[in-house]
């Protein structure tokens, strides 16, 4: 309500702004000639100064005397008495009736076709909540950080660092964190498939070899199938994908759904993953160079983390790849932000060993799309002419090209190679 | 408070951004209608609506700086360009720290300038203040357009992200937060100039009544691009850790055009108004120096450049401001066609006069325009012809540009040792021997001390000398101190015009620049080398020696100290300690060069590869007078600040007191 009153308040100044001005007469037009009038006087005057200080020649201050009075009768000439045009009725009645009924015209027509009326702010105050006065969570962080570099012992402070790190983009402390709580407070399934899935995102959503071990002391580790231990399955099914091995992977998918209670809240994400590797299975090639259905061109709002999971990737970019986004997404009830978070730093770690390994083309092709999807295209097109110059394969090349093309990255239009 | 529930500032100002819009259409039309209707009412509607429209610009700024400093993450923009970790300062430099901020900036800034006028334009002629209005107001629409369409600041995601992804580390910067305002005030600035030259054309008159009212806006833009252009060569010279201090970049290339035409026209601008002589000549370069603002904004914001400043990048966005650049520049140089042949010549000059020595002034000027623009230009269009990618640097700009400046830089001191309309090169000479023998001393002084290993240093140093004597010496000329009676000379001495002043000031920061670039590029010494902890290593006469490397963790980064000891003849001065920074958000690193002034020198310490083996690459130099390149430009600034306070440039003041204090001291 506050937005729309604040609204029709800065309507109406806006159109007072031009309706009041046409109201009053105020005073009257100062001649032109009046103006001009007063600076060749000056101009006189100046010139006698520069003749005093010899700056300028007797002869040639004569001659500039000369030039500025004939300027100066000039313009005592053109003094003629101009008055406003005739019609001044319905000049001001036309202004008036363009500023009321083209200002909230504009204004509104404009405003609603762009702007989102119903959305509060949200500083990252009031969605912290809990922020005690006024302090914002890094700050927090940085004092929890440097009460563990005293106290690099306290398994309490790691344990509340560590998802903090996750939430905040930063997988690689998250990790080191969950390894010291895991070093100083014992391993449990929960604490070892946490340090996994921070190692899967720091690397990029490769379940690396440190990642797995993780997940098999989680699963292996005799306790109840609960959401932890099922987590901890699911991400070895997926290492086993990555490493080719699609059969073996819906094989132990299909065994956690056996496993699994009947109402487990996970169940339907491992169903529909099993079915995407199943159909990948099928027709592996032409997942490979898919072209998203729904390539993220529109404005910003589109590429809102809300929108991510719609607008998604073709299904499964690679098998050797991480996991595409319905697993990531699948991967824990997440909470949209922390989704964003991670699919961030999937990307940027995906992007930093490309940059060490470069000649990777499906890799690349993988980074491309996960630019565009998330609306960096600066950074998509920027991979795209890195990947085109550093993969020797020349039929990569050509794919990486096209799907510059198709998804009209800037100065990409017109590749052709 | 569920009265606020659902209120939203960001939303606010967004819709204060539109209204702006729509008051920037009336801003462009009614005062036009009124001007040639001579309506007084219409004409003040112009006025009203460019304050309210400034009104609701600075406010939807203000909103979006209230996201930043927020972490609204629920705005797009901010989300992308901001982090909740990220000192204050730099939250709210972030607003302008990316595209769809700069551009909210440069619409500030150009609203400001039209309010300025509209403020403070009550001695102009109606119809011209009017006419400026309206055309201040149609640049105005076509950016608040540009800003609305493709680059909206304001759009929202929900829900909203959690963490913000962080400013590029190079420009989370104290350079940024000044730089861009500074150069932004100056280079858009000139679009009340631009305002002036398209209104005096439309309405058939330019005079020296007119040059006398654009004065004080072509200097206030100047001085401002001056200081931006010379903090922004500042901070690349800091944080790039390059150790250079101008590397003809595109987009210093950018802001510089418009310098060297502004400076240009600055100067026309003094013989229009004085002698009503080059008028068409000074519209025009009114009308360029503009044109080159909106290139240099077309250059930077279109992304057509790859640069460490090119951080935009869009084909719409690229297109759309090509669309304003053509049709601003084009409409503008029409209007100029079909209106000058109709103005009339002015007051007749010698080319040995003061003022032919302004218009050897312009033409130099003007060809170095030229030569940097198709420098910048150049490897532009031969990338969109062929594909081929060049780079024009420095080698390109030492053949064209350098020769260029010697002549000029030479005539600068006899421009204000000449009289109006004919003057006498030989007695000027003859009143500038002070200035020449020092200036002479200086060169041989220079070949002494240091050599003849670079020939044309010392020429450089004699120079800058003769340029800084030269201001002094012409200040001296006319107040006779040394020629007349102590009283009559204070008397003359306090009697000058500030205008007088303010041209030695500016003439001789130009000449201190020019020591600054002489020295630092011919005797700076450099030296790369690997060494352990323990090692020393020698530049310019002091010693460093390499301690340790300790770690230390900020709010948003981590950096490595690297510790040095830096003494000289075997005596420790000071500690210093280059670093390298990581940001974890955005999993970038940054070099931190150590810069320590010793006078008007600098040492510079900037770390390159740590090794396996404990030892560290490390690149020292020693910079002598390389402070002056940038102390000359704010002298520069500060003579054009004296001229700006110079009371005679405010039309309607009667006769100036001092005038009448000169003639009463005389009798």
């Amino acid at each position: 309500m506050l937005l729309w009153l604040a609204i029709t308040i800065f309507t109406v100044i806006a159109v007072l702004a031009v309706v009041l001005p046409l109201l009053r007469e105020g005073k009257p037009v100062d001649s032109r000639e009046n103006h001009d009038a007063a600076v060749y006087r000056r101009q006189l005057d100046e010139l006698e100064r520069d003749r005093e200080a010899g700056r300028i020649g007797p002869e040639e201050a004569e001659a500039a005397r000369a030039e500025i009075g004939r300027r100066l009768i000039a313009a005592d000439r053109r003094e003629a008495a101009r008055v406003a045009a005739a019609g001044g009725g319905f000049r001001r009645a036309a202004t008036a009736a363009v500023a009321l009924v083209g200002i909230p015209l504009i204004g509104l027509g404009l405003y609603l076709a762009q702007g989102s009326p119903g959305l509060p702010d949200e500083p990252l105050q009031a969605r912290l909540g809990n922020a005690p006065d006024g302090k914002n969570i890094s700050l927090l962080v940085g004092q929890v950080e440097d009460h563990l570099a005293r106290n690099p012992d306290d398994t309490r402070g790691w344990e509340v660092l560590a998802p903090v790190y996750s939430r905040l983009g930063r997988p690689g402390d998250a990790a080191r964190a969950y390894r010291n709580v895991i070093r100083l407070g014992g391993s449990t399934p929960a604490r070892q498939t946490a340090l996994g899935e921070a190692l899967v995102m720091a690397s990029g959503g490769i379940v690396t070899d440190e990642a797995r071990e993780a997940f098999e002391a989680s699963a292996e580790s005799g306790a109840e199938l609960d959401s932890d231990t099922a987590k901890a399955r699911f991400y070895l099914a997926l290492a086993m994908e990555q490493e080719g091995d699609s059969k073996g992977a819906t094989t132990a998918l299909h065994a956690l759904l056996d496993d699994a209670p009947a109402d487990a809240a996970w169940r339907p994400a491992i169903e529909e993953t099993v079915a995407r590797i199943e159909r990948a299975e099928k027709d592996t090639a032409a997942a490979l160079f898919a072209k998203p259905k729904k390539p993220a061109l529109g404005p910003l709002r589109e590429n809102a983390p809300s929108a991510q999971a719609d607008a998604g990737p073709p299904p499964a970019a690679t098998p050797t790849r991480g996991p595409s986004q319905e697993e990531m997404n699948a991967a824990g009830a997440m909470a949209p932000e922390d989704r964003m978070a991670m699919i961030e730093g999937m990307v940027d770690n995906l992007a930093d060993r490309l940059e060490k390994k470069p000649d990777d083309a499906d890799g690349w092709l993988q980074l491309v799309r996960s630019y565009a999807v998330l609306g960096r295209r600066e950074d998509a097109a920027e991979a795209a002419r890195t990947a085109l110059a550093s993969i020797s394969d020349k039929e990569k090349r050509r794919e990486i090209a096209q799907l510059a093309q198709d998804l009209r990255l800037p100065g990409m239009e017109e590749m052709t190679q | 408070m569920s009265w606020m529930s659902g209120f939203s500032i960001a939303e606010l100002g967004h819709y204060a951004l539109v209204l702006a819009l729509a008051l920037s259409l009336i801003q462009s039309t009614v005062p036009l209608w009124g001007a040639s209707a001579r309506d007084n009412r219409l004409m003040r509607v112009g006025t009203v609506s460019t304050l309210i429209g400034f009104l609701y610009v600075t406010f939807a700024f203000g909103a979006l700086t209230v996201a930043y400093i927020n972490s609204d993450f629920s705005v797009a923009n901010v989300w992308e360009n901001s982090h909740s970790a990220k000192p204050l300062l730099f939250k709210i430099s972030g607003v302008w720290g990316n595209h769809e901020g700069s551009m909210m900036l440069w619409v500030l800034i150009l609203s400001l300038f039209g309010a300025l006028v509209a403020a403070f334009g009550g001695n102009l002629p109606v119809t011209l203040k009017a006419r400026v209005l309206a055309v201040q107001g149609w640049v105005a629409t076509a950016f608040l357009l540009f800003i609305l369409t493709t680059s909206n600041p304001f759009l929202r995601l929900t829900p909203a992200p959690g963490e913000g992804r962080d400013l590029n580390p190079i420009l989370q910067d104290v350079g940024l937060a000044i730089h861009p305002p500074l150069l932004y005030l100056g280079y858009v600035g000139f679009s009340i100039v631009f305002s002036f030259a398209a209104a005096a054309l439309i309405e058939g008159r330019v005079d020296a009544a007119w040059a006398r009212w654009v004065r004080p806006w072509t200097l206030m833009a100047w001085i401002f691009l001056t200081l931006g252009i010379a903090m922004g060569s500042y901070w690349a010279y800091y944080e790039l850790g390059w150790g250079g201090w101008w590397f003809w970049d595109p987009v210093e290339n950018a802001s510089f055009m418009p310098w060297l035409a502004g400076t240009a026209l600055l100067h026309s601008a003094i013989v229009m108004e004085k002698r009503g002589a080059l008028k068409i000549w000074t519209i025009l370069l009114a009308i360029l120096t503009f044109s080159l603002s909106l290139l240099g904004t077309f250059l930077v914001r279109s992304g057509v450049l790859t640069s460490v400043h090119a951080f935009a990048t869009d084909p719409t966005r690229g297109v759309f401001i090509l669309a304003i650049l053509v049709l601003f520049i084009g409409g503008s140089l029409a209007l100029f066609a079909w209106r000058a042949p109709e103005l009339k010549q002015g007051g007749l000059f010698a080319p040995i006069s003061r003022e032919g020595a302004l218009l050897y002034n312009n033409l130099f000027l003007v060809a170095a325009t030229a030569t940097v623009f198709a420098g910048t230009l150049y490897p532009l269009v031969l990338e969109a012809l062929t594909k081929d990618k060049i780079s024009v640097g420095a080698p390109f700009y030492n053949i064209t540009f350098a020769p260029l400046m010697v002549p000029l830089l030479l005539a600068v001191p006899f421009g204000p040792m000449l009289a109006w309309k004919r003057g006498d090169l030989a007695a000027a000479a003859q009143r500038l021997l002070f200035a020449m023998v020092l200036a002479v001393v200086a060169l041989v002084a220079t070949l002494i001390i240091e050599g003849v290993q670079h020939p044309l240093a010392p020429l450089g140093i004699g120079l800058g000398i003769w340029l800084i004597a030269g201001a002094a010496n012409e200040i001296i000329d006319r107040s006779g101190i040394g020629r007349m009676p102590l009283k009559t000379s204070w008397a003359r001495f306090t009697g000058m015009p500030r205008t007088a002043f303010a041209t030695a000031l500016a003439h001789a920061g130009l000449g201190v620049t020019v020591i600054g670039i002489v020295a630092t590029t011919t005797y700076q010494t450099e030296t790369i080398v690997s060494v352990k902890p323990g090692e020393s290593l020698e530049t310019g006469g002091y010693t460093l020696t390499y301690q340790d490397s300790v770690p230390h963790t900020e709010n948003n980064y981590r950096e490595e100290l690297y510790r040095f000891v830096v003494s000289r003849d075997g005596e420790a001065l000071l500690a210093i300690a280059p670093a390298k920074r990581f940001y974890s958000t955005r999993q970038m690193s940054t070099t931190e060069a150590a810069i320590k002034t010793f006078w008007f020198s600098q040492l510079y310490v900037s770390i390159g590869d740590q090794h396996d083996d404990g030892s560290l690459t490390v690149r020292a130099y020693y910079k002598p007078l390389v402070t002056f390149i940038w102390l000359g430009a704010v002298l520069m600034a500060i003579g054009g600040t004296v001229s700006l306070s110079d009371r005679r440039f405010r039309i309607g003041v009667a006769k100036p007191a001092r005038a009448k204090r000169l003639q009463e001291a005389k009798a």
